[in-house]
């Protein structure tokens, strides 16, 4: 039986579950309390991104080093599925932690009111987007480098994306949109990530 | 002498740019230790990763065990193969070698695991990662997690090449125990061109060349089969046609002989000794290669 926990625990090493699963979220939320909403919105899916190289960096690649090990057994691929599953809750757990708990913490503590629901459904939709679409693209090298290089690249997206996205009158057709995107980033994301260690039985690449 | 075979292969092949693999029949004997010996590119890895069931694009069968089963899961629970290179995560710890395997294998005795840790003196016990590790420590905590599990058959490919003398003659005692545990259950093949480091645990030997088995036998009957021939200089062109394979120098020569063609040497002023394994693999090895050397 696989436990998707401890799939997860078994990626990821226990320096990271430390730093994304808590001091990030909590330090991001503090922080965007005491600034404003787009500095964690800018930071969240950089950091996401950067650090996923210690995770699954280079696990789409055509040389990942390490799947010899799980294809030695018939349950490799459900662990790497399962990890990867594990890895996008938390992803959304973090962002809504970072996002709803600021939005409560100001509501109860600093200016009484908050921003609408669907712009904070957009930035939510938006970081989460972000961040997946940013880590399965860097997952195609094993180069911490090209993680740095996506996390620059996610964080001027998720800016430019809220500026423009923000603008549009009707926030629920850009929330529903955003919301099949992220679903779609992430089921790609299990997919090619499973389907490396699949195809790591064959010679062909991805 | 009759034996049972862990695993049969039958016209496999495999194709690559330049290469092919291909082996018509081949049982591995059950209950022994069979060591696969070749040159660098003979095929050794490949015919590993294919009875590993690492690779899967080839054509012909494999069949395991004494159903003669094809490859699935419960033939992977019985199987156990320590690879080269890249075989964990880079940021693993032993810690989470250990929990991986508990959680990919049913039968992982965690126990066992850092048992075999301490045995094998892997530094910083559990905590240190597998990147910062020398490559022989790398085995030996592929050997820890692959013997902590209840296995029929390991696949070891280079097992003894990164290992410091003391550890390959741990890494024999481990396969030795291995094999007593299982009591003619359990198998060994693995792939070494330390042949006169594992000769000691050597029961049957593999030879390839070019992608093909090219010689293979019990160790005694190839003993038998060939014998080592050295003679005086005077009689080395003589000797030349008869012997597998020759080396000369100012006091004579020496070479293997086939057993069957010793009567061909009658009337040469020559001794006879039986060969070390080493011998038989580098003789065949040179009678079969594309590789030159000095006449």
């Amino acid at each position: 039986m696989v436990n998707p926990f401890k799939s997860y625990q078994a990626f990821a090493p226990f320096w990271y579950r430390l730093l994304i699963c808590f001091l990030v979220p909590i330090s991001l939320l503090v922080i965007g309390v005491k600034t404003f909403l787009v500095i964690p919105l800018i930071l969240l899916p950089a950091i996401d991104v950067m650090a996923d190289y210690w995770f699954l960096g280079g696990i789409q690649s055509k040389n990942y080093s390490g799947s010899t090990f799980l294809m030695t057994s018939a349950r490799g691929r459900r662990v790497t599925q399962s990890a990867v599953i594990v890895d996008l809750i938390r992803r959304l757990l973090s962002i809504l932690t970072v996002f709803a708990g600021w939005s409560v913490l100001r509501l109860l503590w600093v200016e009484k009111e908050t921003v609408p629901a669907e712009e904070l459904m957009l930035v939510i939709l938006l970081c989460y987007f972000a961040s997946t679409a940013g880590t399965v693209c860097s997952r195609f090298f094993g180069n911490i480098w090209v993680n740095v290089l996506a996390a620059q690249v996610v964080s001027n997206g998720c800016i430019f994306g809220y500026m423009l996205l923000s603008r549009i009158p009707a926030a629920l057709a850009v929330d529903i949109g955003l919301g099949l995107l992220s679903l779609l980033v992430s089921v790609w994301a299990v997919k090619l990530a499973t389907k490396r260690v699949k195809e790591g039985y064959y010679d062909t690449g991805i | 002498m009759e034996t049972k075979s862990v695993v049969k292969i039958s016209d496999v092949s495999k194709k690559f740019r330049g290469f092919e693999l291909s082996v018509p029949k081949l049982e591995i004997p059950k209950g022994y230790a069979t060591a696969l010996v070749g040159e660098n590119g003979a095929g050794k890895t490949t015919l590993l990763n294919l009875m590993a069931g690492i690779r899967l694009d080839y054509k012909g069968e494999i069949r395991y065990f004494d159903r003669e089963s094809k490859l699935d899961e419960t033939v992977q629970e019985r199987l156990g193969y320590v690879g080269p290179g890249c075989y964990f995560l880079p940021h693993w710890t032993a810690k989470q070698v250990e929990e991986l395997s508990g959680m990919l294998f049913d039968h992982f005795h965690r126990e066992r695991f850092r048992e075999l840790c301490e045995e094998m003196n892997i530094p910083t016990g559990l905590s240190k990662e597998v990147k910062n590790l020398s490559d022989g420590n790398k085995v030996k905590l592929m050997l820890a997690a692959v013997l902590a599990r209840d296995t029929e058959l390991l696949l070891m490919d280079e097992p003894a090449s990164p290992l410091d003398p003391l550890m390959r003659d741990k890494l024999c005692e481990l396969i030795r125990d291995y094999l007593e545990q299982g009591n003619g259950e359990k198998s060994v093949l693995f792939s070494t061109h330390n042949v006169a480091d594992m000769e000691n645990v050597t029961d049957y030997l593999l030879i390839m060349e070019h992608g093909e088995i090219v010689e293979q036998g019990f160790v005694e009957d190839l003993k038998e089969k060939y014998i080592m021939v050295k003679g005086e200089s005077a009689d080395a062109e003589r000797a030349k046609d008869v012997l597998f394979s020759m080396s000369r120098s100012s006091f004579g020569f020496e070479g293997l002989c086939l057993a069957e063609h010793l009567d061909r040497l009658a009337g040469m002023d020559i001794a006879l000794e039986t060969p070390t394994l080493s011998q038989i693999c580098v003789a065949v090895l040179k009678a079969n290669t594309k590789l030159t050397f000095a006449k």
